[in-house]
């Protein structure tokens, strides 16, 4: 018993460094899932450390009572995670089953097996972290985590407790930077495949915010309080002005009242008439679960792998699952003629009996015989000039959402000055339609870039004036121009932007918060860029640059298993060339000898010393004793004598030993 | 000195000392095995336990040692009210001189034969083995140097018999050896029982070799040539006690030293002039035996040793 016990006791350090991993692995986990897992995986781990602390590592056969106790706890676990999620499998549903298993394994680890698996388990859901997150962060995370956890595997195997803590602390250190070599060769070389292979699984997508295909009043509000970032935009030469900051996306045609809907025809875009210079840009695109990809407009040259739809709009053939980086070339001036005239007719519909005083009113400009620009202008003016606010909370618009705001509450949003122009330009017979996209941006001056968040999500609307075309009017500048001309953090109220409070009112300290952010967001799209985004494109761009030509996967995974093996060979020679140093040469040339005679059947048993060995098989073998004792006695001289220039001769003297199967007779 | 010399001296005192096997065996018949370990154990400077039934010799033994390697030699009989003043000796007041004068003690003695040691209370035991470890006693405040060489022999009976104190670990780790040993054999006891009385036979013998001789050969143990790869043995067992679930606690590394030592003694004594893995082996159970603990779970029959346990596992590197 006693050593059972001090084994245990031993074991002591392990279940710390393992409890402290496996804490650190859930730690990320524990704002998604419900507040009852990570709560009861602390229960579990305390109660692991409180047995452990009573028994003082005495160990028990697990009785009927706890064996019982532990199948509750699993029945517990399994309907818990079932009732949350209505199903095992799955990311969000398989990573709190694993949070709360890995509770349980740890509350039953007793034997050294038990330790290692919770160890992987540990491991694997360290990993887990990276379905939700792949930042700076989650990536500083995983590496303490697992620091910690090969800590413990070390406590494990250091079963003699002959170094300290903060030795195996740096063992475990050490053994992460010994495997630098091997990570950096698989980053760089392993094959990077488009497609389902990498994705993440279906549910990975269900909390990415955004904009959305269909639009209706207060969509766009809340996307405001959003400080996601949407994607970030590396201009080529210098950022065009705020005001023509204007990133295309869904169209929207149709209105039944509240909600507006895209218009999926399939035909060709016109070409757009340009003038002037273009702007080069490159975007960097958060995830998203759409297949639209943002440009400035107007976009004149596609990414690869999308085409335009027939409103200008550029859509990618594949969903943007993963972050993705392309670049477009837009001119700021220009003129979009319609695709066919008769398709303009969309760009009057109205729902049926919707809007009556808004139609009056239109009518009402129109029997005035004004043209077109006159109404458009006549509306903006009637924005700018009457008595409408813009503002991010506005009345609750329960029935005909566009009269009451026209008519009552005159206090919206942007979609709402967006969609009650386009629905008084079309009573009104203008052609008209929302733009939805994002306006504007925040410059960071680290990085000299874009970035835009999701609160920069905007709509605007396009007219149809025959000559010039779909013109853009963005009735939310007649009301708010400084939102156009400063981006929205000034026409917000203070408190949606995340500033401390303390500082808000320090000029000196906002401006370091300001800059302070501005050098991680610039951090942040490095690693975007460079590590997140290092997709195939990226990585045959690398290996052409450092010289390996044309790349395909077969050279590349050749080239791969190829410097992983030398990475391998190289600390295989490291560890055999230390071993070397016990096994001399002298022991090499009587492992011989000993094989020799094993061919007669006389085996040497691992404990058996030379003169044992050598007296017992000479009595079996009278015929060879001489030569065994020569052998021997050089054998013994060289090596347990240090005599070196004996080992010549019993290099000769085992070259000469060639026994016969059988004795000879 | 020239190797050839150093062969000459080996074989020299592996002559002598067969002689002292040779003539120790005539007195305690068929146990010339054990003799061999308690003179390598003396060899290589270590006090020896002898732990076995009442009358099968151990007192005899120890005797016989003292007499052939021509060292003093007092006995104490431990008993259950043995006080440490008459192990170390006690200052009497001197009505001449009109001062304390010192009266040594049993200890005083080139080797002293701690009979029955575990009868006495912890106490006593434990004034006997402070002199074990520092060679020297402290009475009265006045700290005294044992003679030189300074054996201690001690017998014990299975600490199961009545009235027995075990000695504690710590105070079992002094003894460099634990001896048992055993009843005689058939063809021996025949001759015991035939031969004349063993006090007799004592009485006899004179010594073979002298004191002089005796410190020069414990010096020359230290020069037994010890290779690295010996060394990668010895530590591989030591390593190995210390992971292995089969043991209840590691060997400390005074108990390494030991095993070397006396390794390094028993090769001298066969005249080789390098230790072996087999040197190591063959002393290897009568040193650990009283330190290593077997797990009760483990180990394949009751039967195996420790020491089995411990060399069956470990591959000569």
């Amino acid at each position: 018993m006693n050593s059972l016990k001090s084994t245990l006791l031993a074991l002591r350090a392990d279940l710390l460094w393992l409890s402290a991993g496996l804490s650190l692995a859930v730690v990320p986990h524990a704002q998604r899932i419900p507040l009852w897992m990570p709560f009861m995986f602390l229960s579990l781990a305390i109660w692991r450390l409180y047995i452990e602390h009573t028994m003082r590592g005495k160990i028990e056969k697990p009785s009927f009572m706890g064996r019982l106790g532990r199948q509750i706890i699993m029945l517990v676990i399994v309907v818990g995670v079932f009732n949350t999620y209505g199903t095992l499998v799955g990311r969000d549903a398989g990573v709190a089953l694993l949070v709360l298993l890995a509770g349980v394994k740890l509350l039953e680890c007793q034997t050294e097996r038990d330790y290692y698996i919770a160890s992987f388990i540990a491991m694997f859901l360290v990993l887990t972290n990276f379905l939700y997150s792949q930042t700076i962060l989650a990536a500083l995370h995983m590496l303490l985590a697992i620091t910690v956890i090969i800590t413990a595997l070390v406590n494990l195997n250091d079963q003699s407790h002959f170094i300290g803590s903060r030795l195996r602390l740096k063992i475990a250190g050490s053994m992460l930077l010994q495997a630098v070599p091997l990570l950096l060769v698989l980053f760089v070389l392993f094959p990077r495949i488009d497609g389902p292979l990498w994705g993440l699984p279906k549910d990975a997508l269900s909390g990415s915010t955004g904009l959305d295909d269909e639009m209706s009043p207060g969509q766009i509000s809340q996307l405001s309080l959003s400080d996601k970032v949407a994607f970030r935009v590396e201009f080529f030469d210098e950022i065009p002005s705020p005001s023509s900051l204007y990133w295309r996306g869904p169209v929207l045609w149709y209105s039944d009242g509240v909600k507006w809907v895209r218009n999926k025809r399939r035909i060709e875009a016109a070409a757009v008439k340009v003038r002037g210079e273009p702007v080069k840009y490159a975007v960097t695109m958060e995830a998203t679960d759409k297949n639209w990809l943002f440009a400035l407009e107007m976009p004149v040259t596609l990414p690869d792998r999308s085409f335009y739809s027939h409103d200008m709009q550029i859509l990618s053939r594949s969903i943007v699952r993963s972050r993705q980086r392309y670049e477009v070339s837009s001119f700021t001036d220009y003129i979009m003629p319609e695709v066919d005239e008769t398709g303009l007719q969309n760009g009057l519909q109205l729902p049926q009996g919707r809007h009556p005083r808004a139609r009056a009113l239109a009518e009402e400009w129109r029997n005035e015989g004004k043209s077109s620009r006159e109404i458009v202008n006549t509306a903006l003016s009637m924005f700018n000039t009457e008595a409408f606010y813009y503002t991010l909370q506005p009345s609750l618009l329960l029935e005909d959402s566009v009269d009451q705001f026209l008519f009552d509450t005159r206090q919206g949003f942007r979609e709402h000055y967006a969609s009650a122009f386009v629905v008084l330009m079309r009573a009104a017979g203008v052609p008209a339609r929302i733009v939805t996209g994002y306006q504007g941006g925040s410059i960071n001056p680290v990085g000299e870039y874009l970035v835009i968040r999701q609160r920069d999500a905007h709509a605007w609307a396009e007219v149809w004036l025959g000559e010039e075309g779909w013109v853009r009017v963005d009735p939310t500048a007649a009301v708010a121009p400084e939102r156009i001309e400063a981006g929205i953090e000034n026409a917000l109220p203070e408190s949606i932007i995340e500033i401390p409070l303390g500082i808000r009112n320090n000029p000196a300290a906002l401006d370091l918060w300001r800059r302070i952010s501005f050098r991680l967001d610039a951090l942040n799209n490095r690693w975007n860029q460079w590590i997140l985004g290092y997709n195939n494109k990226r990585q045959n761009l690398f290996l052409n640059y450092i010289g390996f030509g044309d790349v395909n996967w077969q050279k590349m995974t050749t080239v791969l298993l190829l410097l992983s093996a030398l990475v391998l060979f190289t600390v295989c020679f490291y560890l055999f060339r230390t071993d070397n140093r016990h096994k001399d040469e002298a022991l090499i040339l009587y492992n011989k000898f000993c094989e020799k005679l094993s061919h007669c059947g006389i085996k040497r048993l691992p404990s058996e010393g030379p003169r044992d060995f050598a007296r017992r098989a000479s009595s079996l073998r009278s015929d060879l004793s001489n030569a065994i004792k020569e052998v021997t006695n050089l054998y013994i001289e060289t090596r347990y004598a240090e005599k070196q220039e004996r080992i010549l001769a019993l290099k000769d003297a085992i070259k000469r030993f060639k026994p016969e199967s059988s004795p000879a007779t | 000195m020239t190797a050839s010399q150093e062969n000459i001296i080996a074989l020299d005192v592996q002559s002598r000392f067969e002689r002292v096997i040779e003539k120790a065996n005539q007195i305690i018949l068929g146990k010339e095995h054990t003799i061999r370990l308690a003179l390598s154990c003396m060899l290589a400077q270590g006090h020896v336990l002898i732990e076995d039934q009442p009358g099968v010799g151990k007192t005899t033994l120890a005797n016989v040692l003292a007499t052939l390697l021509g060292l003093s030699i007092q006995r104490i009989q431990f008993t259950s009210d043995l006080l440490p003043a008459d192990i170390l000796g006690v200052s009497v007041y001197n009505r001449d001189s009109e001062s304390f004068s010192f009266h040594p003690g049993p200890v005083f003695s080139q080797v002293v034969l701690a009979d029955e040691v575990n009868r006495a209370t912890p106490r006593a035991q434990s004034a006997l083995l402070e002199a074990m470890e520092e060679y020297q006693v402290t009475i009265e405040g006045e700290t005294r140097k044992l003679p030189e060489p300074f054996f201690v022999i001690a017998t014990q009976n299975p600490s199961s018999q009545v009235g027995t104190f075990p000695l504690p670990e710590s105070q079992l780790d002094r003894f460099m050896m634990r001896l048992e040993l055993g009843y005689p054999d058939g063809e021996a006891e025949r001759e015991l029982l035939k031969g004349r009385d063993r006090r007799e036979l004592l009485a006899e013998t004179s010594a073979l070799i002298s004191v002089e001789e005796l410190r020069d050969i414990q010096a020359r143990v230290e020069s037994v040539f010890v290779a690295d790869a010996l060394l990668d043995y010895l530590q591989n067992l030591l390593d190995f006690s210390r992971m292995s679930t089969d043991f209840a606690n590691g060997l400390s590394p005074r108990s390494g030293l030991a095993v070397l030592h006396c390794a390094r003694a028993w090769a001298l004594l066969h005249g080789h002039e390098q230790v072996l893995p087999e040197d190591i082996q063959t002393v290897l159970p009568s040193i650990i035996g009283h330190r290593l603990k077997l797990n009760q779970e483990s180990g394949d029959s009751k039967a195996d040793s420790v020491a089995d346990v411990l060399i069956r596992q470990v591959p000569i590197p």
